[in-house]
C-alpha cells in the first residue's frame, strides 16, 4: 500500500512541477475546463435547450465526439497487437502510452454521455436491476467502455508499480491482460457501431459496413494520433522513441486509412448510384437537399483531406519523411474527426422520419463543455504521460529501492 | 510461440464467454418470452368469438343524455335521442292545417323556417317532403311513404346512403359518445350533419403550429423566456 | 337497462377494490416478488438503507432545524426533506408493486399541493386483462381542422413554451401518394385544400416497439392492455428511443415544461398526464388517464369529422375490429416489423 502511497505522491510531485511551457500549457488546459465547467452548469440549470439539439436533431456534438473518441481509445490499444506481432519494438513502451491514451479518451467518452444526459442524476437507475442487458446496446456499450477501462487502468498501473520498484514487470502476468485488452478494444468499437447500425428507423446508419468502417478509421485515426503525441514526447522530454517504432506505427496508419477510403468509395457508390428515400441523408450530407447545406463544406473537407493525407501516406517518400508524416497524420486525425463525429451523427436525423429537414448548429454553451472536455482528456493525458515516463526512465522511484 | 498459443486461447476463451454470458441471460430475460410471443394478428385473432368483459364502463345517465336502442345489421347500439333537442316539438302545434293548404294560403309563407336551404341534393332529387311527411308533420316518412319517428332519423339517410351506413353500423363511420368500453353508444347522422346543410365547411385549422419545425433551438429557447416572462406578470 | 346497472356494479367494485389496494390478486403477488429499483442496489432494506437514509435527512433538515428553534418548522422540513428523498430513490414505476404505486402517487399529489395548494387527482390504474388498444385513422375523411391537436395539448399538460405537440398532421398533394417528404406539415391557410388529402401521425404503441428494445434502464415499456409508456422520474434522458423511433412519435423536454397553473389538467395518470421535470423523454399514451377509464382518447373525442377510431382489439364487436376485417387498412413503414397498433384505411 505504502508503494501507491508513494506513487501518488510522487506522481503528484512530477505532475506540478516543469518548464514554463508546460505549466502554460497545464494552467491554459485548466481554464478551459473551467469554462466547460461554467458552461455545464449553465446547461444543468436552464436544460439541454441551451444547446442547438431539438426533437429533430436529438444528437449532437456531444454524441458526435464520443463515438469518435471511442475509435480512438480502442485504436490506441490495438496498436499493441501489431506491436506484438512484429515482435521487435518496445513493447511496454507501446503499451503505456498507447493505454494511457486510451485512458484519456475513455474518461472524454463517459464525461461526453454524462453532459449529454436529460437527468445525470438520474444515472445510477444503469445500477438496478432496471438495466437493459442484453436487450439495449447502450447498456452493452456502458458495460464493455467501464470494462475497458478498468483494463487500461490496471494493466499500466501493474507496469509502473513494478518498475517503481525498480523491478521488471511479469510478462506472464501483464500480457495475458493486454491481449484481453486488444479484444476488448474490437468489443467497444463494434458495439457502439452497433448502437447506430441497429436502428432501422435511421436507414442513414443501418448498414452493415458501419462497424467496419468504425474499425478502419479508428484504425487510421487513432495510430495518426499517437504518431503525433510520440513526436512530441520525443521533442519535449528524455524518453528516447526510435524512428523505427514511429515508421511501424506510419504503415498501420497507411493502411487502414486506404481501407477506410475503399470503404468510404463503396458506400458512396451505394447511395448514389440508384439514389433512393434512403439516399436522402447522404445527398443532404454531400450535396445538400433542398437548399439546406450546412455539413456540405465540412464533409468536402473531410473527404478531400482523407485523400490526401491517405495518398501522402502512401507514397515511400512523403511517408519517410517524418515532418510530412506528422503533416498527414494532423490532416487524417481531422479528416476522421469530421467524418466520424458529426458528419456520421447529424445526417443520421436529417431527413426527420417524415421527411422534414431541421439543420444543427452548435450553440456556443455546447462547444464549451466539448472544449472543456477535450482540455480534461489533454490534461489527463498529460499527467499520465508525464508520471509513466518519469518512471520508465526511472527518474521517479520507491525510496525503499 | 507460448505467447501465440496463449492469445489463440484467450480468443477462444473471450468468445465461449460471451456465448454464455448471452444465453444464460436468455433464458430469463424477457427478450426469450417475446420471440414465442404471437404476432399482433393472431393476438387479436385468437382472442375469441364474443366481446370481453371489462371492468369499466360508460354510463349514459352520466353523460346526461337519453338514449334509444338500436339493432340492425346483426349489432346492437344505443343512439340518442332526437325529440328532446328539437324546440318546437311537437310540429303539431304549429301546423294545425296540412302543408298543401298552407300553401294555398296568401300568408308570409317563410316566416317560421326561413333559415332553412336546402343545400343536400338537386331539386330534381329532393325536397322538403321527401323526409317530411306532409300529412303529419310530427313524423319523418320514408321514399315508401312508412312514417319514421325523429329519433330514428339514420333510416332516411339510409335510403340513399347505404353505403355510409353501412358504415355506420360497422363503426367506420361517425362517432362514439362517452367512449370506447360498453354500452356503445353512437351518434347518430344528424348530431353531425346537419340535414339541410350536410356537408362539412372548409375553415381555418384550429391552431396555429409554426413552432411545430423550429430552424433552430434557439427560436424554443427564446419562446421559453418570453413565456416565463408573461407568467410572472 | 340490465346492462347498464351491472357495468355500474362492476365500476363500484373496482373503485372500492382500488381503494383497497388489491385490485387483481395476481397481480400483485406477481408484483411483490421484483424488488424496487433502490432496494435492488441495497439488499438490506431496514439495515444499510435505513441508516443511510437518516443521515442524508439529518443533513438535509440540519440547516432548517439551526436556523430556527421552532420545533414544528422543524419537523414539517424533515417530513418534506423525507418525501423528497423517498421520491429521489424511488424504485422504476414498471416493477412496483400496488402498494409502492399508490404510495409514490400519493407522494406526488401531496407535493403538488404543498406546492400549488391545488388539489390533484392521481390515478395508478393498472392494465385491464381483456383490453388490447387499438387505433384507426380514416384518411378519406379527416380535413386537417387540427382541433386533435388543440384537444391533446390541453389534455395532456405539455410544453406550451415550446408548443411541443405529440400529433402531427400531414397535408400530402393527391396523386404524390404517401409522399412524406412533399407533405406540409405546416400549413395554415384555409382547409381542406384543394386537391390534398390530410393524414394525422402519433406514436403509434407498437406492438414490438423499438424504443422499448433500445431504452437502457427500462424506463419506458409495453404495458398489458398495449400502451407503451414512459416513466418520466426513471428516464434518464438519453434519447436512444427517440433515434429509435421510426415514426417521430417521442418528444423531449429540452427545458422546464411551462403550463400556467390554470391550465393544468388535473385528472392525471402517474404514466399519462402529471407533469414533467425537464429532460425526460414523453409522447402519447393514448390519453392512459382517460383510456382506462374507458373514454376515448383527447383527439378522438374532439374531431368533429370522425377520421379517429379507437376500441379494444380483443373485442370482435368492437369498431376497430370491424375496420380491420372489413376495410382495406394498412399501416406506415410495415416492412420495419414493428406491427403498429394504428391503422389508415379508406371509406
Amino acid at each position: 500500500m505504502s508503494i501507491f502511497k508513494q506513487m501518488i505522491t510522487g506522481g503528484l510531485k512530477e505532475a506540478s512541477s516543469g518548464s514554463r511551457a508546460y505549466h502554460i500549457w497545464m494552467g491554459s488546459l485548466t481554464l478551459i475546463m473551467l469554462i466547460g465547467v461554467f458552461c455545464y452548469y449553465v446547461q444543468l440549470d436552464k436544460g439541454l435547450i441551451v444547446t442547438g439539439m431539438s426533437d429533430r436533431v436529438s444528437w449532437g456534438l456531444y454524441i458526435s465526439n464520443f463515438t469518435f473518441l471511442v475509435g480512438v481509445a480502442a485504436a490506441a490499444v490495438m496498436l499493441v497487437l501489431p506491436a506484438y506481432i512484429f515482435q521487435d519494438m518496445d513493447f511496454s513502451k507501446a503499451v503505456l502510452i498507447g493505454e494511457g491514451l486510451a485512458v484519456s479518451a475513455l474518461v472524454m467518452c463517459l464525461s461526453f454521455v454524462i453532459v449529454d444526459l436529460g437527468g445525470p442524476q438520474d444515472a445510477w437507475h444503469m445500477l438496478t436491476s432496471s438495466f437493459n442487458f442484453p436487450n439495449s446496446m447502450l447498456s452493452w456499450d456502458v458495460i464493455v467502455l467501464n470494462g475497458y477501462l478498468f483494463i487500461n487502468i490496471t494493466i499500466p498501473l501493474y507496469i509502473l508499480a513494478m518498475r517503481f520498484q525498480g523491478k521488471v514487470p511479469d510478462k506472464r502476468i501483464y500480457i495475458p491482460g493486454v491481449m484481453i485488452s486488444v479484444l476488448w478494444a474490437l468489443g467497444i468499437h463494434l458495439v457502439t457501431a452497433f448502437l447506430y447500425q441497429g436502428l432501422p428507423a435511421r436507414p442513414y446508419w443501418n448498414t452493415a459496413l458501419l462497424g467496419p468502417r468504425f474499425l478502419a478509421s479508428a484504425f487510421a485515426g487513432g495510430p495518426a494520433l499517437i504518431i503525433i503525441v510520440l513526436s512530441v514526447i520525443r521533442n519535449y522530454s528524455d524518453y528516447s522513441i526510435e524512428d523505427k517504432t514511429i515508421r511501424k506505427i506510419a504503415l498501420i496508419v497507411t493502411g487502414a486509412a486506404q481501407i477506410n477510403l475503399i470503404m468510404l468509395f463503396s458506400e458512396i457508390f451505394k447511395e448514389f448510384y440508384f439514389p433512393t428515400h434512403h439516399a436522402e441523408s447522404a445527398i443532404y450530407l454531400f450535396f445538400g437537399l433542398k437548399g439546406h447545406n450546412a455539413l456540405v463544406p465540412w464533409l468536402w473537407t473531410s473527404v478531400v483531406l482523407n485523400v490526401l493525407a491517405t495518398l501522402m501516406l502512401s507514397l515511400h517518400r512523403t511517408r519517410n519523411n517524418f515532418r510530412l508524416l506528422y503533416f498527414a497524420c494532423g490532416l487524417l486525425f481531422f479528416a476522421i474527426w469530421i467524418e466520424k463525429g458529426f458528419g456520421l451523427i447529424i445526417p443520421g436525423f436529417i431527413p426527420g422520419p417524415w421527411g422534414k429537414i431541421v439543420e444543427y448548429t452548435p450553440t456556443g454553451i455546447e462547444i464549451g463543455v466539448t472544449l472543456g472536455i477535450w482540455a480534461l482528456g489533454c490534461f489527463l493525458f498529460t499527467v499520465l504521460a508525464r508520471v509513466g515516463i518519469a518512471i520508465e526512465t526511472g527518474r521517479l522511484r520507491s525510496r525503499s529501492t | 510461440m507460448i505467447k501465440k498459443s496463449l492469445f489463440t486461447w484467450l480468443l477462444i476463451g473471450a468468445a465461449a464467454g460471451l456465448v454464455i454470458i448471452t444465453c444464460s441471460h436468455d433464458k430469463h430475460s424477457n427478450e426469450a418470452q417475446q420471440e414465442h410471443e404471437p404476432s399482433l394478428i393472431d393476438k387479436i385473432k385468437t382472442a375469441g368469438k364474443t366481446s370481453p368483459e371489462v371492468e369499466v364502463s360508460v354510463n349514459p345517465y352520466k353523460l346526461g343524455i337519453q338514449t334509444i336502442k338500436i339493432k340492425q345489421g346483426g349489432r346492437e347500439f344505443l343512439v340518442p335521442k332526437r325529440i328532446e333537442h328539437l324546440i318546437n316539438y311537437p310540429c303539431a302545434s304549429c301546423h294545425t292545417v296540412p302543408l298543401s293548404q298552407l300553401a294555398l294560403s296568401n300568408t308570409d309563407k317563410k316566416r317560421a323556417h326561413w333559415n332553412i336551404k336546402l343545400k343536400h341534393a338537386s331539386a330534381d332529387v329532393m325536397n322538403c317532403q321527401t323526409c317530411h311527411a306532409p300529412g303529419n308533420l310530427n313524423v319523418l316518412h320514408s321514399l315508401t311513404g312508412k312514417e319514421i319517428s325523429y329519433d330514428e332519423s339514420f333510416k332516411n339517410c339510409q335510403q340513399c346512403h347505404s353505403l355510409q351506413f353501412k358504415d355506420w353500423l360497422g363503426g367506420s363511420h361517425g362517432k362514439r359518445l362517452g367512449g370506447w368500453a360498453p354500452p356503445v353508444i353512437k351518434q347518430t347522422c344528424v348530431n353531425c350533419h346537419d340535414p339541410h346543410d350536410p356537408s362539412f365547411k372548409p375553415r381555418w385549422p384550429a391552431r396555429y403550429n409554426v413552432l411545430v419545425f423550429p430552424e433552430s433551438q434557439r427560436e424554443l429557447n427564446e419562446q421559453h423566456r418570453k413565456f416565463a416572462k408573461n407568467e410572472k406578470k | 337497462m340490465n346492462n347498464t346497472v351491472n357495468s355500474q356494479k362492476m365500476k363500484k367494485n373496482k373503485f372500492q377494490s382500488f381503494l383497497s389496494g388489491s385490485k387483481n390478486q395476481n397481480d400483485s403477488k406477481e408484483a411483490e416478488n421484483k424488488k424496487d429499483g433502490y432496494s435492488q442496489v441495497m439488499e438490506k432494506k431496514d439495515g444499510r438503507r435505513g441508516a443511510l437514509k437518516k443521515l442524508t435527512l439529518g443533513l438535509m433538515a440540519g440547516s432548517g432545524l439551526a436556523s430556527s428553534c421552532n420545533p414544528l418548522k422543524g419537523d414539517k422540513s424533515l417530513k418534506k426533506a423525507e418525501l423528497n428523498w423517498e421520491e429521489f430513490f424511488k424504485g422504476n414505476y414498471k416493477l412496483m408493486t400496488d402498494k409502492e404505486k399508490q404510495a409514490t402517487v400519493k407522494r406526488l399529489v401531496t407535493r403538488y399541493e404543498e406546492k400549488t395548494g391545488d388539489h390533484l387527482n392521481m390515478s395508478c390504474s393498472n392494465a385491464e386483462s381483456n383490453v388490447l388498444f387499438g387505433y384507426a385513422f380514416n384518411i378519406s375523411k379527416c380535413r386537417g381542422y387540427m382541433d386533435c391537436v388543440n384537444a391533446c395539448v390541453k389534455e395532456n399538460n405539455q410544453d406550451r413554451a415550446s408548443e411541443m405537440q405529440y400529433i402531427r398532421i400531414h397535408e400530402i398533394q393527391d396523386g404524390k401518394g404517401l409522399n412524406f417528404e412533399e407533405a406540409d406539415d405546416n400549413y395554415y391557410h384555409e382547409i381542406p385544400a384543394a386537391g390534398h388529402f390530410y393524414l394525422g401521425t402519433q406514436c403509434f404503441h407498437c406492438d414490438n416497439p423499438p424504443c422499448v428494445e433500445v431504452c437502457p434502464v427500462e424506463a419506458t415499456w409495453k404495458e398489458k392492455d398495449g400502451l407503451v409508456v414512459v416513466d418520466y422520474d426513471w428516464c434518464i434522458g438519453c434519447r436512444y428511443c427517440m433515434a429509435a423511433c421510426p415514426y417521430d412519435g417521442r418528444r423531449f423536454n429540452w427545458a422546464t415544461p411551462q403550463v400556467s397553473q390554470k391550465e393544468v389538467n388535473k385528472n392525471q395518470h402517474y404514466l399519462g398526464n402529471r407533469l414533467r421535470a425537464k429532460g425526460v423523454m414523453e409522447k402519447c399514451t393514448f390519453c392512459i388517464q382517460r383510456s382506462r377509464a374507458g373514454k376515448n382518447p383527447a383527439c378522438v373525442d374532439a374531431c368533429p369529422t370522425g377520421a379517429r377510431i379507437f376500441g379494444n382489439l380483443l373485442d370482435p364487436n368492437s369498431e376497430i375490429r370491424w375496420i380491420l376485417e372489413n376495410k382495406k387498412v394498412f399501416r406506415l413503414k410495415e416492412e420495419l416489423g414493428t406491427e403498429p397498433k394504428f391503422w389508415y384505411y379508406m371509406d
